[in-house]
């Protein structure tokens, strides 16, 4: 090889040693490698850009009816049927652990929406989490279908590692009666709009809850990166 | 293996990962071509927010300049610079150069008052930038800034007003010393205007009045000043970057690439880790009597089957559980944490999984961390508080736990966990090795493939190696000339060696003597350039902000092939340390003691860290190393700027990028790279870390 073929070729050889995927069990090493190689596609990505992305969509997407059958065969356990709406993403979410008042239930994507009574405590996995909530006010109006203000904290992580609180005020009031359908089952209550105020913006949940005082279904406001998510119970 | 070489390449590559990260407004307005807010030549008042770190590359001009900018303070920034000046010595010769700025802020804009600042550029050694200035700046109208100052040498150089404060000597006449200080404000003083106008989120124009004479370049090189006047645009590509355009000195033209990151703006606060397994309340006495007796406890296969269930269930979570002791009433896990950047988010996932794993009668639970094979803290807390408690603000739990040192802690004797000594690891991953704007290397790189490979004899002992092979680059046609007795400035001699080196293969004991204590011995060939053994003892109680050290070595040089073959250079080098964790993020150190030169000095480092676990460390050496004329030998300083993987990605990891800009790579005040320092190594698990990361016990 003559010097001049091996200076261009070099480039190339470069491109291919670090395009080699970084491989054994010490993940600590390999991770970083890794992790450094997919930033050199992301780069190459970027460069290569206007290629549409939107081609990975399926094509027919199951009905919320056709999940929410498809889940109550597959599992046993308690099931909700989740929307998360900033991410335009409808799922089915499973009993995982239940400790007192409060039932976590994850999704297929490996996150969790914990709630305590019905009522938001906290998510996990979402990347904007929240961490922890004070809902037992809320939760007394709601549960009990009375009118009222209360007071509710959710918090949230900072990248310091850091919970910060976001205190709001709340005014509860007990709205229509109400029924849903889906997957063939029917479930009705009685629904409670809660309007929560906080560093003047005004979020509005909803919840249907049952003669025994259980939330059924709900639209309830995570945060201010997630939006909302509506939760119905398919078993309770 | 060498730390303090430096990766300009692989910084840059981890910059642009941000891209995707930063959701904020481009941080800190348009910025000068030295990678401060302000014009071409000249500087504003104002500085980036705290924290930002800030990334510049200009072409055009006489030259490159490539910037880091780096707000270690709300007032004070370090800027960090590679740059090239064309025909600085001669028609295509130019000059590659490092050089490091200082601004301070010293008032903040208020009411009819303009920021005010004071800055040094390129204060340390040849300085072909070095100039000096006091700048005022005002925000006029919502969208446009003036700023007005005085500079000092190259910024003084043209249209000046006179001597104000004394003659500039030249050369710096500072004996002993690289920096600069008796040029500061000497010399000429000469007046500069600049004013920056916002026209709308993407667009800002501006303008300036620039005092630096560019006399070298106009003597040497033919640069065409025909105007002291400097116009452009900065415009805004995203939100985390911008390009600028000038149109210079009546006759040049330059562009500009600009990065800001606020390491306190991760793309996701909270992670995208998957959920942690919830925690399972026990069953109540009347539905399992025999689990609350104890009695279960006298059982000898209960043991061995729950460890086995808690080890299980924390390998699927990426930890591994060393060793256990189990009664009826507490149980006590020793866990390496392989996965969590936050040690409390580990200790949170340890916690639900002992509640979904032990016997009901099991009720304090103590958490042992452990590093490099040695305890360090135990954290105590009551399995009705976790079970109480979960999800819950994570303050409530921290005020009932209880932080000690592991060896504290009395809950009987610990069982190894089957089949996890001893221990054996591999990989093999790609490596880039790049020398960039060296004086006499400006541009070489090395690829190739390195394989590691680690064997755990048990809990801190281990034998650890490395190799390395080049598939392809040019690091072998460096033209760099090593000092004298050259201990760190021969780099070039093992970087041309690139066939089968072994950068490292070292055994290393890791030990727990007495409470607050740690102690580590390595032995072997301990980094690229030397071979020999290394130890070190260090006192850390584990809720001290103050820790101190010894270190002691006595090593050999190592022959450039990298292999098994030593020079004839001996030396025992050794540091006395002392570390203060000085609260709001900042960690003092000073080590004093003798260098690899045989050079007697002291380091003075300062951290600014993160609870993320960004990093901006800042250090200066002095030593006694003779001061060679030129060179900047008993001077060396940097900075270091550590990444974590898992703010960039959201996903867990410990893995990090680390890059150390600076003037480094010279003979004096240079210090042994050994793996596995104690204080590093220790500290996470320690109170303050534990404290400051709380917020994610429940994550």
């Amino acid at each position: 090889m003559t010097p001049a073929l091996r200076l261009s070729a070099a480039p190339l050889v470069a491109a291919l040693v670090l395009s080699l995927a970084a491989c054994g069990s010490d993940a600590g090493k390999t991770e970083t490698s890794n992790l450094a190689r997919g930033l050199i596609g992301n780069m190459i990505g970027l460069v290569k850009a206007g290629r549409s992305t939107a081609d990975a969509e399926p094509s027919a997407a199951p009905t919320p009816d056709q999940i929410a059958a498809g889940a109550l065969e597959s599992f046993a356990g308690p099931l909700m049927l989740v929307t998360i709406e900033a991410l335009g993403k409808t799922t089915v979410m499973g009993l995982y652990g239940e400790n007192g008042a409060m039932r976590t239930y994850a999704l297929p994507s490996e996150q969790s929406i914990i709630l305590r009574d019905g009522i938001l405590a906290a998510t996990r996995g979402f990347g904007h989490d929240v961490m922890s909530a004070e809902t037992d006010a809320v939760a007394a109006l709601i549960l009990a279908r009375k009118d009222g203000a209360a007071a509710k904290v959710q918090r949230y992580l900072d990248s310091e590692n850091v919970e910060r609180p976001l205190p709001m005020d709340c005014t509860i009031q007990r709205a229509d009666k109400s029924e849903y359908e889906v997957a063939g089952l029917t479930f009705s209550g009685t629904q409670m709009v809660e309007v929560c105020a906080f560093q003047g913006q005004t979020v509005a949940s909803a919840y249907l809850v049952s003669e025994k005082g259980v939330v059924l279904a709900s639209r309830q406001w995570i945060g201010p990166k997630l939006g909302y998510i509506t939760l119905q119970t398919l078993r309770p | 293996m060498n730390a303090k070489h430096i990766f300009a390449a692989t910084l840059s590559v981890s910059l642009f990962a941000l891209q995707a990260a930063s959701a904020d407004p481009l941080l800190g307005g348009s910025r000068n071509s030295f990678g401060l807010l302000g014009g071409f030549d000249t500087p504003s008042a104002y500085s980036l927010p705290d924290g930002v770190i800030g990334g510049s590359t200009f072409f055009g001009a006489g030259g490159q300049r490539h910037s880091f900018a780096f707000q270690i303070s709300p007032r004070l920034t370090a800027v960090f610079r590679y740059s090239k000046i064309d025909d600085f010595y001669a028609p295509g010769d130019a000059l590659y150069d490092r050089s490091v700025d200082l601004h301070l802020k010293l008032l903040e804009e208020s009411g009819w008052r303009p920021a005010v600042a004071v800055g040094v550029r390129d204060f340390i050694g040849s300085g072909a930038f070095a100039s000096e200035y006091v700048v005022a700046t005002k925000t006029v109208t919502p969208t446009l800034s003036i700023s007005a100052g005085l500079g000092w040498g190259r910024l003084g150089s043209s249209n000046g007003i006179g001597t104000l404060f004394g003659d500039r000597p030249t050369p710096s006449v500072v004996s002993g010393s690289p920096i600069n200080y008796d040029r500061w404000f000497r010399g000429e003083a000469a007046p500069f205007l600049g004013v920056n106008w916002q026209v709308n989120d993407k667009l800002t124009l501006k303008a300036e009045y620039s005092p630096d004479g560019y006399i070298d370049e106009v003597t040497r090189a033919g640069f065409d000043r025909a105007s002291s006047l400097n116009v452009g645009l900065d415009y805004r590509i995203g939100r985390w970057s911008s390009v600028s355009a000038w149109y210079l000195y009546g006759s040049e033209v330059g562009i500009q690439f600009n990065l800001a990151i606020d390491p306190r703006n991760p793309p996701f606060p909270s992670g995208i880790e998957k959920t942690p397994l919830p925690v399972a309340p026990r069953p109540s006495r009347s539905v399992d009597p025999v689990g609350w007796s104890g009695e279960w406890a006298a059982e000898p296969q209960v043991h061995p089957a729950v460890q086995a269930e808690v080890a299980k269930a924390l390998a699927a979570d990426g930890m591994l559980l060393e060793s256990m002791a189990l009664s009826a009433t507490s149980v006590e896990v020793r866990v390496r944490n392989q996965t969590y950047p936050s040690q409390a988010q580990a200790l949170g996932h340890i916690a639900r999984v002992l509640t979904r794993a032990l016997p009901p009668s099991v009720e304090y639970l103590v958490l042992t961390s452990v590093a490099n094979g040695m305890p360090t803290s135990a954290v105590t807390l009551r399995r009705s508080d976790v079970e109480a408690l979960e999800n819950s603000n994570s303050a409530l739990l921290l005020q009932n736990a209880t932080i000690t040192d592991a060896l504290a802690v009395s809950t009987g004797p610990l069982r190894p966990t089957e089949g996890v000594f001893p221990r054996f690891q591999w990989a093999l991953t790609p490596y880039v090795e790049a020398s960039l704007f060296d004086s006499d290397d400006p541009l070489l790189a090395d690829v190739g493939m390195a394989a590691s490979a680690r064997y755990e004899f048990a809990p801190g002992l281990v034998l650890a190696g490395s190799v390395r092979q080049k598939v392809v680059g040019n690091l072998d046609q460096s033209t760099r000339v090593a000092g004298p007795d050259p201990v760190r400035s021969d780099l070039a001699d093992y970087q041309r060696n690139g066939d089968l080196t072994i950068p490292s293969l070292t055994l290393s004991w890791y030990s727990r003597p007495a409470e607050n204590i740690y102690t580590r011995v390595s032995f072997g060939l301990l980094e690229r350039m030397f071979g020999g053994i290394s130890g070190e003892v260090l006192w850390k109680p584990v809720d001290s902000r103050l820790a101190l050290g010894v270190e002691m070595n006595y090593v050999q040089k190592r022959d450039y092939d990298q292999r098994f073959s030593f020079l004839d250079y001996k030396v025992a080098t050794g540091h006395v340390s002392a570390y203060y964790d000085i609260g709001g993020g900042y960690t003092g150190q000073i080590d004093v003691g003798r260098y690899l030169a045989g050079d007697l000095g002291a380091t003075l480092s300062l951290t600014r860290e993160f609870a993320n676990g960004w990093q901006i460390a800042a250090y200066a050496t002095f030593t006694d190393w003779p001061d060679a004329g030129v060179d900047d030998d008993n001077f060396v300083n940097g900075i270091r700027l550590t990444i974590p993987i898992a703010w960039t990605t959201g996903k867990p990891t410990i893995a990090s990028f680390s890059n150390t800009f600076g003037m480094s790579g010279d003979d004096g005040g240079a210090r042994l790279s050994v793996d596995g320092r104690l204080y590093g190594t220790v500290r996470q698990s320690h109170m303050g870390e534990l404290y400051d990361n709380w917020g994610r016990f429940w994550r």
